[in-house]
Order: C-alpha cells, then structure tokens, then sequence
C-alpha cells in the first residue's frame, strides 16, 4: 500500500510505483491513519516512531506556499501569446456586439456586476465553475517556454508515455536541469492569479497563515547530523497552534506546536550535504485559503528541501502529482475569484485534463493527476505530541539544536 | 476688546451663579490676552474626536513619504493636502494578534481603539480609549460624548466600554438634531439654566466622604495627617468640578443653532447619499462641540467592511476591494481606489468643518485632535500591519502636527497611548499582551 | 547565621529547662502604619466581594519602592487629585455593575417597596452587610445614618432606589477607611505602656499578609469575639488561612514585590535586537516565576534556597521561543523541567530575572550583580558617581573588547569605579550566557563567553553554579526572613526589633526554611502585632475613644 510506511514498507524509487489504484488505495490509507489516530487519542500507541536515544530530531513548520513558477518580468519568454482572460472577458468577447449591448443594458453594467452572469452561464443557468463541461470557451493560454522549476518524477528524460504516465513535455530548469516535470505549471504559468505580480489565490492563504493560521509542520526524526544523515524517519502533521511572528513580520524560529490527532503521515529519507530528499507518498495537505479549509491531494508527494546550517529554516520544493478531483473540488470553491485571479473555469478544467501526465486511468486512458512542484520555506519548531505529558518528554536534549 | 469692562467682573457674575444675565457671545474681553484661555484662567476645552472610515486606502495611493518626518498627499488623499499643517500621518505601526485569529475587519481597528485583540467579531474586552477620554474629559459637559455614523444604521459604532455593549450611533440626522438641539437644549448664550441633579447627587456623595475622612483622619499621627491633607485636596478640586456643572454654562463665541435638518432626509448606503449624511452630521456635530454640548465625538463615515455602493452597482466597495480585478496596467484596484479617494474627500469635508469655526485666535480644529483611522491596511488582503492613522487638529497647541511618523512596526496602541496622555489622561501604559505599551509618540507631543 | 544557631540552640534549652515551647523574645514593635490599598489589593477585594466579573477600568497611581518594597512605599502613600479622579471614576463604574440588573438579585440583600423611590431600611440592610467587608471593621451607626441619607437623597433627585445605592457604595469606595488599610491600635494588657494592634486590625494584617485582601466574614467574626486575641484563636485563624488556595496569592504579591516586577510595566527591548521577544513575553515571564516560586514552595512545602538551583518550572505561551524548549501547552501552563546539563537553574537563570536586569538591546553583567546583591542579599550597592565615562561598557562593536567581561575589565581599571564593580561585575558575568533577552548563548561577537563569577570569595563556573553559591549563602536566607516582615508590617524591621528578628531567622533555619513556616511563626507571634507607641512627629494611628473604632 502506498502509505506503507505505517508497516514499515519502503518505498525505495522515486519513480511512480506499480499497479496502484487511487480509490481503493485511498479507502486504505484513511483506514490505516484512523488506526493509528485511535491508537494513539487511546494512548496506546507507544512511540511507534521513536528514535534511537542519539539520534537527534528537527521540526519544521511550513510558512509559505507557492506554485514554483518561472517567470520572467513581461511574461514574454514563458507566455508569447500573453496572459489568460477572466472568464467574464471570455464570455463577452464571445458575443455578438448586439448581445454584448443587451446583456451590459448598452455598457452601463459594471463590470462587476457581469461577474454574476459570466458564472452563470450554462445552457440552463449552471454555474460553469462547478459544471465546467456544460460551456465550450476557447482554449486556455499556456506555457509555451522551457524553463521551470521542479522534480523528474517520471524518471524519463523525454516525458512519452508508461503505464504510468502520459505523454508530456519536459522543462529544465534555469540553472540547466534536465527532465523536468511541472504539468501544473504549464497549465497556471500564464494566469495573472497565480503570477508573482497578481499573486491572489496564493498570497491571501500566505497571509493568513502569517496571521496566526495553522501551518504543516515536517518532524524529521532520526537525524545523526544535520548535514548528512543516511537515514531518516518524516512525518507530516497538522499543527493546532498558529504561528508567531517577530515586529517585522517575520516567522519566528523555536515556537512549539501541538499536533492535530487525527492527521499523520510518514515516510523516510535521507540529508545529504544538507539537501533533505523523501521517499514519496500521497498526502492530502490541508490549508486555510479564503477563509475556508481545504486541501490538496498530492499523490506520490516527495520533498526536497534545503535545510539552513542552524537548523533554523529550510526551503526548497514540495512535488508530485496534483490529484486533479482535489484541484478541482478546491477551484469549485474558489470559482468566484475567476474576475480577481484571470481564470476562466472551463478553459481551465479542459487545460488540467489536456496536459495531466500521471495516474492514467487504467479504462479510459486518461490522466488523473498532474505533475507539480511548489516551493515551500519553513521555520523550525518543537513538534509537541498529543501524548507528551511535559514538555521534557519531547525534550531538548534530543533535539537538532 | 472692550477695554471698559471688567472682564472678571462680569464673569463672576455669571458663574457665581447669580441672577446676572450677560446676554452677549463670548466677547475678547473673556479671553485672556493671546485668546487661549477664558478668563477665569480655564483653557479653551481641548476636545477629542475619532473619524473613521472602511477598507483603508490604495497602497502607494495614498501618501509619498518625503524625508523622515515630511510626507505629501496623494491622489486618495488630495482632498486633505489643504489641512496638511493640522495632520500627523502614522505609518508602519503593526497589529501583533498574540495568536488571536485576524478577524477581518475588526481586528485591525479594535487593535488600535482597545489595545487588545478581540477574538470574535465585537468582543472587545476593554474600553476603546475615546471611552477613557470622555470619562476623564467628558463627565464636564452635557454629553459625555457623541457617536453619530453616515452609513444609516445604529450599530456602525466603534466606541465600547468592554462590556459587550457599544454606544449606539446616531444615524437619523432629524434624531440627531433634535437630541442635541431639541427642548432639553441650554443654549450657553442665553440665560435659562437648569442644573442636572445628578451632578447635586454626586455633591452630596462626597460631602459625605468628607466627613467620614475627617474622622478618619483625626485620629492620624501628623505624617499620616499630611497624606490626608493631599486627599482633602483631591477631594475639593473634584467638588469644584461639580460645582462647575451645577452653574450656567459659559458663553460659547461659535455656538449658532442649526436649522433642522427635516424628518424626512435621505440616508442609505449609496455612496452618494451616504457622503451628503456625512456632511448634514457633520454640520450637526461641529455645533454641538462648538455649543459645548460635548467634548469628545466619534464619527463613523462607513463601516469597516463598508457596503458602500455606486448608483445602479450591487456590488459593494467591500466586495470589490476582494474581487476587483487589480488592473494590469494601472496597478491597482480602479473602483476600490475611486471609494478610498472619496472617504478622503469626506474626511476632508469634516477637517473643514471644524476648520470653519472661529474660537479664540484661532479655529475650533486647532482646539481638537482628531483621530482618524480605519480597519485595515490593503483591504485586499484584510492586511493588518501598518493600518494608516492621522491626527488632525493641535489639540490646543499640545501637539505639533504635520509630520509623518514612522512606526517600525512598534504595536498601534502607541498612538491610542499618545493621544490619551495628550488629552490629560495620567495614563502610563496601556494595551494587553504584545499590544502593551508604555512608549507615547513623543515626536508629535508639543 | 552562626550566631542565630547559637541563639535558637540557647533559646530551645531555655525552653526545655522551663517546660514550654521556645520562648519569643519580647519585641518593641514598630510604628502603628497606615497602607494604602496596592491595585492588586484593590482589584482583589472588589472581586472578593462583588465578584470576579466586576471590570474595573483606570489607573492607579503607582507606588514608590521603599526599602526595597513597594508595600512600605504604601504606608507613605497619598492620594492625589488624578488618583481620586480615577478612584472616584473606578468607584462610581464598580457601583453602577453591582446594581445593574445582572447583579442586583446576588448582591442586594433586599428589594425596595419601591424601584423609583428610597427605601431606608433595604439600603441600610445593604450598606450593614458591605460595610464591615469594605472597611473591615463594624461601621459605626452614625456612618450606617449618613450612607442612608445619601442613597436616600440620591434615590430621590434621580427617582430611582438602585442608583441611590450606587452613590452610597461609590462614597465608600472613595473613603480613606477603604482606600487605607490602617493600625489601630489599643493598650496592651500583656505589655503595660505599650500598645497592639487591636482585633480588627490584626485581622487585616493576616489577611493582606497571607491572602493579600480583605479579611473574610469569618476572620472578621473571630476578631469581633475577642478569640483573635487568644494564643488558641489566633493559631485557628493562621491554620485556616495557610491551608488555603488563596496563600497563593498572598505569597505571590510578596515575591512579586520583592523581584520588583512592576518595572516589568515598562520594560522595552529593541525589536530588531530581540526580534523573539514579543510583548506578551514579559507578563508570561513573570508568571513563569511566580508560577515556580508558589509551586516549590507552597505545593511541595519546599526549601527557599531550593529557588536559587531548582530546575523545575513551567513552560507557556511565546516563552519556548527564547528558551528555545517546547511547549506543550503554548496557550497555558505546564511543568517543564531542565535537564542536568542545562545551564538554567534556579529563578535567577529564568528569563524574568536576566531579562530585567539587562538593557533594551543587550545584557548587563553590572546591574544583574547589582540586582542579585540588593534583592537576594538585601545589600545596598551604591549608585554610580555623576561624571562617570560609559562608553566603553555600552560600545558592543568595540573590536578590542568584543564581551561584557573584556568591556568591563577595562571601565573598572578606573579606580572611581573599580570599588563597586568588583561586588557587581563576578556575580553577573557568570550570567553572561543569557543575552539581554535572557536567550541562552556561547559566545558573544564571536569570541566565546567566559562565565566564570565570585561571590564574597566563592569562586564559581557559570549560572548554575551561581545559584548553588546562593543556596548557601546566609544572607540570602536572612534577606527573604527581613524583606518578608517589612513586607508583613509595612515598615523596615526597627532596632527594638533585633532579638525577635534574630528569633525569627532561627525559627526559618530550624524549620528548614520553609516559607509557610516562617509565615506562620510571624503570624501566631505576639511580636508582629506590638505597636511602639507613637512619639511627636512619629507616624502612628490611634483609636478613637468611643465607637467601633476603638
């Protein structure tokens, strides 16, 4: 099972593993961390994941997370044909100048105002963000570079297609890696909501999670030293504490956090020359985003992250593949920003489906998931078990610092 | 002046509380000679007043800082450029939530108001500091202070003793007028007087506290007699503030009637109707502060997440500051910035106002601090740090005004600090948890 | 130290000898002294006695340290015109919630025939069952006379019988009888020519003592029978009131006072220095403390010195992030215990200690020796002379003088100075560790930080050895026994006060220094409630003649 690591399983390629079967995988894996939460709210879970006495441990708790785009200042290298349109300028540029007339009762509707009918645009009134496929707009602009941040996680240098994969280009990265995999970016790379300047969808979440909102925190445990460590044991959890932060605005390092009981994944890894690399699993990373929870189904997620020498920060990339049914349920609820971040729904549903590159399914041949990288920075910080009684249990003198 | 009168002579006609009726305005020969104080030797009252308005300005709309202390307007803020003499602009103060959650649109100003974060909407758990004013500068007057909104509804107050109650704001222009200029009105330039028997209870209450200290002290080595005679002290100069309250008012030199504003005045959220409120208010509040009616006022011009609203437009100023496109080439926001510039022509109506009114040598504005604040910094993004604060007016000379004042991120409750210690009040630290705070904003402090 | 020993070995003979316990040596007393209620007295009686929902919203005026207390700052403590405004505004807002409609069921004994119009005898009810609480004596009748008649007058002008009672209630609140906890005093039967205090105000010295407020009904009743001035009553009361929670409190307004953490209220350090040190740090410092100090020596009847090498507290809030430990609990409390190895033991390595004694953007090795010196040892260290050149000490970037220790080295090879310093500087470089923010570190502009210190001699390697250096140092079991009964009395301890001082430093010791002992042997004694009788300009408080004053 692809959450083996509770059984202890590795998982040793970075590649896609074999004959995997997202939903009945997925009624496993929440079983299997049901257990274990029961397990552990009983108390009678010991420290499954305990370390050797040495060993040292680092928590991490995530302070920021974004697509890793490559962009360049005009968009000209990446995006040559320009920057997606909001679903309402779609809409109206589809008209005829006598409807356009009508509908904006001869221009004097403001043009948030058309917000409303741009999203309900069906044949018969749907919203086209929750029924993408009930309209046809033309198609959304793409990346149309080379460049992109990211992982190889198909572990071809060509992207055809496997079993495991359909056929996709690769990128390289600016600094001249080869083999990139970054579907997602390909698809958003040229929407304004994601880009650095607009920045919407992505920054708010950001925010809030420097206001005081719950981050994702990486406990690394089993750590011999800080730069190279053969062997690692990960686990990502929820935190139920927020963050603090200093007069600048800064994240501060050293805080604690307690963990959400029901939320655990595991995994192993291993830091080489401070480089923290994880075998991949599949997790559901839960996240606040205008003002409401959500998540993101990452399957075959890895990290790859650079851990600062004082142990105080770490940053680098979250990747994998981007569960296209968890995209989606998380645009249905965001539609509504489609005027603010220049998307438009069903040229957008249509590009994720078009260019996802994992997860085929086995009857139809088409793609489920898509390969994404988003970069991640973190701030260290004392993971705090449900089962710690005083803070000594979790201790410093077991910790990296 | 009228060099024949004897000012003090005449004035101790008047507040002896004898059948004296002077039926003149507050002439020059009351002031004393650089018309700062009447008198008897009291100061012209220093007033204090909160404006407030919603969703904040356009980042880098709204003020160009020059050097260090010297800023210009911009385009959200032209409409002040007039009044940049009487204005102190605070940038860059923080809003630190001590893990409270940002809640959006109410932090961010209650932060300021009440030194502490509230940790649901409207549960602000200490007074907010125009409360604190007018308790200490308010118990003198008619109204210990007076909350009025634009936006038509009561609640659109910010003004709270932290005890889950808000003084409701006047929103009826026609109630408005009528609760202050209606029968229960003593105009201070006529002779009617009728004294308020509240203040004759709070008389007799500490008649009877001074006589139980007598006792109390009589039987005191003479150490301890001396810290009694500081107490009897303190205790006269209260009663003489009563006494104050149980005479006829002194004449008010600007105080004019307004006509009635009509039972049937349009109020609502369209922008339009809500900026014509703002100014019947407006004219309203400006006479009843120069009537001496009150001392402190509190006006909100739009709530915090404003539903402001253009003609013919459902969509309200504070969905759109969220889901108005940022225009590309622009930069911004086009009808969220259109909404901030007007609030800033509102504020600037108001400044104007106050501006208006002769007192003394100079206008009723320079005898007031106003403080003028919003929820948030880039509404946007509900963004909490460096939440744009003015003061406006010089507060009777005890401020210096005009300079722009950098925050470095220090908590916002240092400005609601300044300006208590700045009304009078012996207060030396203020706020709660990261909000406290013992460091008034001595650069502006006259 | 040896000679309290000698003392008390002496005075347990003499006991032995005659068949009873050791017996107290006879004591002058000091003056009789009148306190003016702390804010955290006042804030304590109003919810005591009214409830803890009560909001009290003001200022008070803030009290001078006074040999080395705040609570003798109190007995010479006046009332100023902006003090009795707020008392005044504090009294009339605390008046107005208790009549409001949310109270007045609870804390109204009676309902008047009328709501708009007086009611003299459920106002008197009202007034009789608060009174006694407020004033913590019986209120005379003509005092009872004249609070009706101004809820009556009131009642009437504004035609409502509750405000009437807010005006008699707010007039008491702004009386000198609340606002000062005063010595009454009264011959004393045992000792002809000299005085004591008399029941009422026994009870009062109890009672702000082991609960810091008022004294309760059944202390008050106790004082009304005549039994507080039994050996037997007054050991029954003591037992009481050391056997409840509310000792807490009063041990915590001692050692709150005594560690001077009201110069918390205007700590300031530099943001950009200590980004870690939020705001709320400073009040969860404090609490960390207290918090340490009423668990070891309440909760496990503890040793005092254990304070000084105790590696066991609490963590809470944002104080994990410059301790750099976890949190279990970061939005309370709970136990968190150094390790052996760790360098923080005792209160003097905890943050509320180093983090006070220290300047806004660095540490200082001088005032944490001065500190430990005049709080700890209750030693007077002089101020520094006027004309004294600084620079050297506060230049952190100086290359040739890159620690405190080097820094300091060199300012103290100036004889004006070097007096001083040597009794300051080894104490507080062995706290060199701890930055200004009290954020644990090794080396300071890269060159590694020396902490080794001497006190009186005892050399020593770092903070942790520091505090088992004051473990066993007699001054500091000396200092807490002097700071306590000054704390106790209002006053430093006086010259006819010497053998019972004495008495009392080998009671502490025989006891083994457990502080509820030392809090009991002060309050069954006969000596903590002599009176020296007042001489000429001598500040001192007589009984009335006649009436429930005397």
């Amino acid at each position: 099972m692809m959450s083996g690591s509770l059984s202890g399983e590795k998982v040793e390629t970075m590649g896609i593993r074999k004959g995997t079967s997202a939903p009945l995988f997925l009624r496993r894996f929440h079983y299997c961390v049901l257990a274990v939460a029961l397990l552990a709210a009983a108390g009678i879970l010991p420290r499954v994941f305990a370390e050797p006495a040495k060993k040292k441990t680092l928590g991490l708790a995530i302070s920021a997370w974004r697509t890793a785009l490559y962009e360049t200042p005009d968009g000209k290298e990446e995006c040559p044909e320009g920057l997606t349109l909001g679903g309402d300028q779609v809409w109206l540029s589809l008209l005829t100048p006598e409807q356009r007339d009508k509908v904006t009762k001869h221009g004097t509707v403001e043009t948030t105002q058309l917000r409303d009918f741009a999203l309900e645009r069906g044949p018969h009134g749907e919203d086209v963000c929750w029924n993408p496929t009930v309209v046809k707009d033309p198609p959304q602009k793409t990346v149309q570079g080379k460049k992109s941040y990211g992982l190889n996680l198909d572990g071809t240098d060509d992207g055809h297609a496997t079993s495991e994969t359909c056929g996709h280009e690769k990128f390289v990265t600016p600094d001249g890696v080869r083999g990139i995999d970054n579907q997602w970016y390909r698809v958003i790379g040229c929407t304004y909501g994601w880009r650095a300047a607009g920045g919407y969808t992505e920054e708010m979440p950001n925010g809030e999670l420097r206001d005081g909102g719950h981050p994702i925190l990486v406990e690394i445990t089993g750590i011999d030293d800080l730069r190279n460590s053969k062997n690692v044991d990960i686990a990502f959890y929820h935190s139920t504490d927020g963050m603090i932060k200093d007069n600048a605005g800064n994240i501060l390092p050293n805080s604690s956090y307690r963990v959400a009981k029901d939320y655990l994944y595991t995994t192993h890894g291993s830091i080489v020359d401070s480089v923290l690399t994880s075998v991949p699993i599949d997790i559901h990373f839960p996240f606040y985003a205008h003002f409401m929870h959500s998540e993101r189904f990452i399957k075959n997620a890895r990290l790859r992250l650079d851990i600062a020498s004082d142990g105080k920060s770490a940053s680098g990339l979250v990747a994998g593949y981007y569960d296209l049914d968890s995209f989606w349920s998380y645009m249905e609820r965001i539609g509504e920003l489609f005027t603010v971040a220049h998307f438009d729904c069903p040229a957008l549903y249509e590009a994720v489906h078009r260019l996802a590159d994992g997860y085929p399914d086995p009857k139809t041949g088409q793609c489920t998931a898509m390969s994404v990288g988003f970069s991640v920075t973190a701030v260290s910080g004392y993971v705090i078990h449900p089962d710690a009684k005083t803070a000594q249990a979790a201790g410093p003198a077991d910790q990296v610092r | 002046m009228i060099e024949a009168l004897s000012r003090r002579g005449i004035l101790r006609g008047m507040l002896g509380g004898s059948a004296v009726t002077v039926g003149l305005p507050l002439l020059d020969c009351f002031l004393n000679g650089n018309g700062t104080a009447l008198a008897s030797g009291a100061p012209l009252p220093v007033r204090f007043g909160t404006w407030f308005w919603g969703l904040g300005h356009t980042p880098g709309r709204a003020l160009k800082i020059k050097d260090g202390t010297d800023y210009e307007f911009l385009v959200n803020c032209a409409a002040l450029a007039p009044f940049k003499s009487q204005i102190n602009f605070f940038t860059n103060f923080n809003t630190p939530t001590d893990g409270e959650p940002n809640i959006p649109h109410d932090t961010g100003h209650f932060a300021g108001l009440a030194g502490n974060c509230p940790s649901a909407y409207g549960d602000i758990p200490s007074p907010t500091f125009d409360v604190l004013i007018s308790d200490a500068i308010g118990q003198a007057s008619r109204f210990r202070s007076l909350e009025v909104t634009a936006s038509g509804n009561p609640r659109d107050s910010l003004s709270a003793r932290g005890t889950g109650n808000f003084n409701a704001a006047e929103a009826s222009p026609f109630k408005f007028y009528t609760r202050l200029f209606g029968p229960d009105f003593a105009d201070p330039n006529k002779a009617d007087f009728k004294p308020d028997p509240r203040v004759m209870v709070r008389q007799s209450v500490l008649s009877a506290v001074k006589d139980e200290a007598s006792s109390f002290a009589s039987g005191l080595g003479s150490a301890d007699k001396a810290r009694m005679d500081e107490y009897f002290t303190s205790v006269r100069q209260m009663e003489q503030q009563l006494n104050l309250q149980m005479q006829k008012p002194a004449p008010a030199e600007a105080c004019k009637i307004p006509a009635s504003p009509g039972e049937n005045t349009q109020i609502g959220t369209e922008i339009f109707t809500a900026i014509n409120t703002h100014k019947i208010m407006t004219q309203l509040l400006v006479m009843a502060v120069a009537c001496n009616q009150t001392k402190v006022f509190n006006m909100s011009f739009s709530a915090s997440a404003s539903q402001y609203r253009k003609p013919g437009d459902s969509a309200t100023n504070h969905t759109l500051t969220h889901e108005e496109p940022v225009d590309a080439a622009l930069g911004y926001q086009p009808i969220s910035d259109w909404f901030a510039t007007r609030s800033m022509e509102s504020m600037a109506t108001f400044v104007d106002a106050f501006a208006q009114v002769r007192e003394g040598d100079g206008t009723l504005l320079d005898n007031c601090m106003i403080f003028a604040h919003t929820d948030t910094n880039y509404a946007r993004l509900h963004a909490l740090d460096g939440i744009p604060m003015m003061s406006v007016g010089k507060a009777g000379g005890r401020i210096k005004a005009g300079l722009h004042i950098a925050g470095n991120g220090d908590p916002v409750s240092r400005v609601g600090l300044t300006m208590m210690q700045v009304m009078g009040l012996a207060v030396d630290q203020w706020g709660t948890r990261s909000l406290k705070t013992s460091k008034p904003i001595t650069e502006i402090v006259a | 130290m040896r000679v309290s020993v000698r003392y008390w070995i002496a005075a347990i003979a003499a006991s032995a000898l005659f068949g009873c316990g050791p017996s107290e040596p006879q004591s002058s007393g000091g003056a009789a002294q009148v306190r003016r209620l702390t804010e955290e007295q006042y804030r304590q009686v109003i919810a005591d006695l009214f409830g803890k929902d009560i909001k009290i919203a003001g200022h008070f005026d803030p009290l001078n340290r006074t040999d080395g207390l705040l609570e003798i700052g109190a007995s010479r403590a006046a009332i100023t015109s902006s003090a009795f405004e707020q008392y005044d505004l504090i009294a009339r807002q605390v008046a107005a919630q208790v009549i409001d409609e949310d109270h007045r069921n609870v804390l109204v004994p009676c309902s008047p025939a009328s709501e708009t119009a007086p009611d003299p005898a459920c106002a008197r009810e009202f007034f009789a069952k608060i009174g006694p609480l407020l004033y913590r004596r019986p209120v005379e009748a003509r005092t009872l006379d004249k609070l009706v008649a101004v809820a009556g007058d009131s009642a009437q002008s504004v035609a409502n019988f509750y405000t009437g009672l807010a005006s008699g209630l707010a007039g008491m609140l702004e009386t000198p009888e609340f606002l000062f906890v005063a010595d009454y005093t009264e011959p004393d039967p045992n000792h002809p020519g000299q005085r004591r205090l008399d029941a009422y105000s026994r009870a009062s010295r109890l009672s702000f003592l082991l609960w810091n407020t008022m004294p309760d009904a059944a202390l008050l009743k106790v004082a009304r029978d005549g039994d507080l001035n039994s050996k037997r009553g007054l050991k029954r009361q003591v037992d009481r009131m050391l056997a409840s929670p509310r000792l807490a409190a009063g041990v915590r307004a001692f050692f709150a006072d005594m560690l001077g953490f009201d110069t918390f209220d205007t700590l300031a350090k530099d943001p950009i220095i200590y980004p870690a040190f939020v705001q709320s740090v400073a009040d969860d410092a404090q609490e960390q403390t207290l918090r340490t100090i009423t668990d070891l020596l309440i909760a496990r009847k503890g040793d005092y010195r254990d304070l000084f090498t105790t590696r066991e507290t609490v963590m809470g809030g944002p104080l994990g992030l410059l301790y750099d430990v976890p949190v279990t609990k970061p939005d309370g409390w709970a136990p968190y215990t150094f390790s052996d190895d760790d360098p923080r033991a005792g209160i003097i390595t905890q943050l509320s200690f180093v983090v006070l004694h220290s300047h806004p953007g660095r540490s200082s090795a001088t005032l944490r020796g001065k500190a430990v010196r005049e709080i700890f040892l209750c030693q007077k260290v002089p101020d520094p002379p006027g004309n004294v050149n600084f620079s050297l000490v506060q230049d952190t970037k100086n290359p040739n003088y890159k620690t405190a220790r080097q820094r300091l080295t060199a300012h103290r090879s100036a004889a004006t100075c070097a007096g001083c310093h040597k009794i300051m500087d080894p104490i507080g470089l062995a706290l060199e560790n701890f930055d200004g923010a009290g954020q644990y570190r090794t080396v300071e502009n890269d060159t590694p930080i020396d902490a080794s210190g001497e006190v009186d001699g005892v050399k020593f390697q770092g903070a942790a050895e520091l505090g088992k250096v004051l473990h066993d140092n007699p001054a500091a079991t000396s200092c807490l026994v002097n700071r306590l009964y000054g704390y106790a009395t209002g006053r430093p301890p006086v010259q006819g006060e010497k053998d019972w001082m004495k008495y009392l430093q080998a009671g502490f010791a025989e006891n083994g220094y457990r502080v509820s002992d030392l809090l009991r042997l002060i309050a069954t004694s006969d000596a903590f409630y002599e009176i020296a009788p007042a001489s000429g300009a001598q500040s001192a408080s007589e009984p009335s003649p006649t009436g429930a004053r005397s």
